[in-house]
């Protein structure tokens, strides 16, 4: 399965970025081999639509999870339609999110948690 | 749709006496726009004369406290979205490609609109090959007309959480009579709203006042205005009340001064009840009469062409191909930064001298100025600039002349009328208006001869800076450029991102007035917003707005009443208007005139002395700071 961790930097024990749209990296994990794959987030200083871009970036690549800390309502809505699950709450680097994500301790978010454009450069809370 | 910048001597030759369109603007926001434009319509009016009032300022209109109009009739103002098809599209991806704003994307199984994104310029109908797209009316606000006495009222009302005041202030101004002198209410600053409101004007009156902020901000609308080549006249507002250095300028810069209006406070107590001022100084009549006289020779005066070296300067500085070094990537966890908005719905309630002053008090903060049409915390601050930096904001089109065979598809095809067709010179090459190109592409998009190209334009600077009190990020968006909401977007994240570096635990932004865009930009994610209002009805009237707008992102808010014992009955209704919405009451601060004072010596109120103001703005900085905890 292929999940994808937002994250600060390119690599397993980088931290976690607890925003989706506006991440610095997408770290694609293969869970079966633990193979990575890291993205650079183009999107990240887009006027508006990151995290709808984003969310269509993670359909294009295959990607059936997403572990993050927050994600927005468009976001969210764009992962939904494209059968993506949406992780939010999620912290620490992207080798811990993927580790409890295996052990089957996070469960999706039926809703968005955060209001649109918040990971412009609000509190994180 | 009139969408250019129309020539001010058209139709005048030969002695022709047709109304005026005088369109009343200010850099700043509470200067005395709405007071200038209602009693200069109400008393035309008195005199017999045909005339229309037109409340372009869409975020905020307040004409109608004033001039008490009975409304007739309102129109829904939309803007096309598409629908799609989903028996036709076979998910080619043409749409989500062609789309500049993400309102349309095509997942592997499924198309998705964001109609509130969409800028309705129909490049996913045009890109569609199937047949799928149509377009459906979003509704955005709404155009009112009615009457006030014998003046034609008209004005617009964007919706709260909308961002584009443009198509609402469009659609106002084109119900506009041709037969009556007009006069436009602008909105305050100098991005595209009041570009759109200005457009079409036979004259321009700027509404100053005689401190730092006014001047400041005067200068800011002078460059507009004379970009646009539309004659243009100053009116001073509360005259006397504080330094001589806006006249000076204006001489220096043979800019005429049109109109006066004295300090007089028999003018504020009318303003905060909702009264017009030729009410309550019937003497004042005259001198409206008189600067309606001094508009129509100003008008008749000519125009100023824009010369088109400076245009090309403002408008494409050279651009840096690096990006930004922000985008660096940073790691480690980030420590919590709290970060407080200061905002008012309404222009000129003191935000700016609030937000400094607590940053004079707090410690370990960093400031911002959001205010990026028209910035003044620097004049209380003199920050010390370490980085500047250009600000791209978005593309626009350009046109290759040696390809463009004229064949006019990209003029037909833009929805913003955006492709000038040149009327004299070399009608070879068709050319766009910068100002009213929305970045949409359609016409690169489109083009038979590939002679148009998106290029990034650069449209303003932001800084880090040093202050005696620590840093300060601050911003200046070019004049009638866009974006101003990304490069508020962008000055909030740098100054996080100083904090961190730093060690600040606080950021204390300086937000934009109104409730679009750049509000929203400013606001959004924040840890509290102190909504800081003035004890009038347009007080009142826009704190509701405005708290809508912060119970709509759900952010947590503090108000607090600047002025208040100017009238101590508003400030009571609008206390309990707060308390009705549930937002604390955070404090009150007396009326002072050592604020001004204060400005002109370049301090915060705070620094200057220990008067009441300094020590309510104390208080408040007390409970605010508990309160963001």
């Amino acid at each position: 399965m292929r999940v994808a961790v937002t994250a600060a930097g390119p690599s397993l024990d980088a931290e976690l970025d607890p925003r989706f749209g506006r991440c610095a990296w997408f770290v694609l994990i293969d869970t079966q081999d633990m193979s990575i794959e890291a993205l650079q987030n183009e999107s990240g200083s887009l006027g508006g639509g990151a995290g709808i871009q984003s969310a269509q970036l993670m359909a294009r690549k295959g990607v059936q999870a997403v572990l993050t800390g927050h994600c927005g309502p468009n976001a969210h809505q764009t992962l939904t339609a494209a059968g993506i699950a949406a992780y939010v709450g999620c912290s620490g680097t992207v080798a811990q999110a993927v580790a409890r994500f295996k052990s089957g301790e996070l469960r999706p978010a039926s809703s968005p948690d955060a209001s649109s454009h918040s990971g412009m450069g609000g509190d994180h809370r | 749709m009139n969408n250019q910048v129309r020539s001010s001597s058209e139709g005048r030759r030969g002695g022709d006496v047709r109304p005026l369109r005088i369109v009343v603007a200010s850099g700043k926001g509470g200067t005395g726009k709405t007071t200038l434009a209602t009693n200069l319509a109400a008393t035309l009016a008195g005199r017999g004369m045909p005339v229309a009032y037109v409340d372009c300022d869409v975020e905020e209109p307040n004409g109608h406290i004033f001039l008490k109009p009975e409304i007739a009739a309102g129109r829904p103002v939309s803007i096309p979205v598409p629908e799609v098809d989903e028996g036709r599209c076979t998910l080619c991806g043409a749409c989500g490609t062609a789309c500049r704003y993400s309102a349309i994307v095509v997942l592997p199984k499924k198309v998705l609109t964001f109609p509130k994104l969409c800028h309705g310029c129909g490049g996913c109908l045009l890109a569609c090959r199937e047949g799928a797209i149509r377009e459906v009316p979003r509704v955005t606000g709404v155009a009112e007309r009615g009457a006030a006495g014998a003046v034609t009222f008209l004005q617009g009302r964007l919706d709260i959480g909308e961002a584009m005041a443009p198509p609402v202030i469009r659609a106002v101004l084109s119900e506009a009579p041709s037969d009556a002198a007009v006069v436009v209410d602008a909105p305050p600053g100098t991005s595209c709203p009041v570009i759109e409101s200005i457009k079409g004007a036979d004259v321009v009156v700027l509404v100053s006042e005689p401190t730092p902020f006014g001047l400041n901000d005067l200068k800011l609308a002078v460059e507009m205005v004379r970009q646009l080549g539309i004659p243009f006249g100053v009116a001073v507002n509360r005259a006397g009340s504080g330094d001589d250095a806006l006249g000076a300028w204006c001489e220096r810069e043979r800019i005429p001064i049109v109109l006066e209006v004295p300090n007089d406070r028999r003018i504020a107590q009318a303003y905060s009840r909702g009264e017009l001022a030729i009410r309550a100084l019937p003497e004042l009549e005259g001198a409206f009469l008189e600067l309606h006289g001094r508009l129509q020779s100003l008008a008749s005066s000519g125009v100023r062409v824009p010369s088109e070296a400076a245009r090309e300067r403002v408008v494409q500085s050279p651009a840096p191909e690096a990006p930004f070094p922000s985008e660096l990537v940073r790691l480690g966890r980030p420590k919590p930064i709290r970060e407080l908005v200061v905002i008012s719905g309404k222009g000129g309630t003191g935000k700016t001298s609030v937000a400094a002053s607590f940053f004079s008090l707090a410690e370990r903060a960093v400031v911002v100025d959001c205010d990026v049409d028209a910035a003044d915390l620097h004049l209380v601050l003199a920050p010390t600039v370490r980085q500047p930096h250009s600000f791209s904001g978005g593309r626009t089109a350009s046109i290759d002349p040696q390809r463009c065979t004229s064949c006019g598809t990209c003029a037909e095809l833009c929805r913003f009328g955006a492709i000038r067709v040149p009327s004299s010179g070399d009608p070879s090459c068709y050319e766009i208006d910068l100002v009213s190109c929305e970045g949409c592409g359609v016409c690169a998009d489109h083009c038979p001869s590939r002679a148009i190209s998106m290029a990034p334009s650069i449209n303003g600077e932001w800084f880090v800076s040093d202050t005696r009190h620590g840093p300060m990020v601050h911003a200046r968006l070019g004049i009638a450029q866009e974006n101003s909401g990304k490069l508020v977007s962008l000055v909030r994240k740098e100054a996080r991102a100083v904090a961190q570096a730093q060690g600040q635990d606080l950021l204390i932004c300086d937000g934009s007035p109104g409730i679009g865009c750049p509000v929203i930009a400013s606001i959004t994610g924040a840890s509290m917003v102190l909504i800081v209002t003035e004890p009038t009805l347009s007080g009142l009237h826009d704190l509701h707005r405005v708290a809508d707008l912060c119970a709509q992102f759900r952010l947590k808010a503090g108000v607090c009443v600047n002025k208040a014992d100017i009238n101590p009955e508003m400030t009571e209704r609008i206390e309990t208007e707060a308390g009705r919405r549930g937002i604390p009451l955070l404090g009150r601060i007396r009326y002072d005139d050592s604020v001004t004072r204060a400005q002109i010596r370049g301090q915060t109120v705070v620094e200057f002395d220990g008067g009441p103001a300094s020590a309510d703005v104390r208080a408040l900085w007390e409970r605010v700071s508990d309160a963001i905890r």
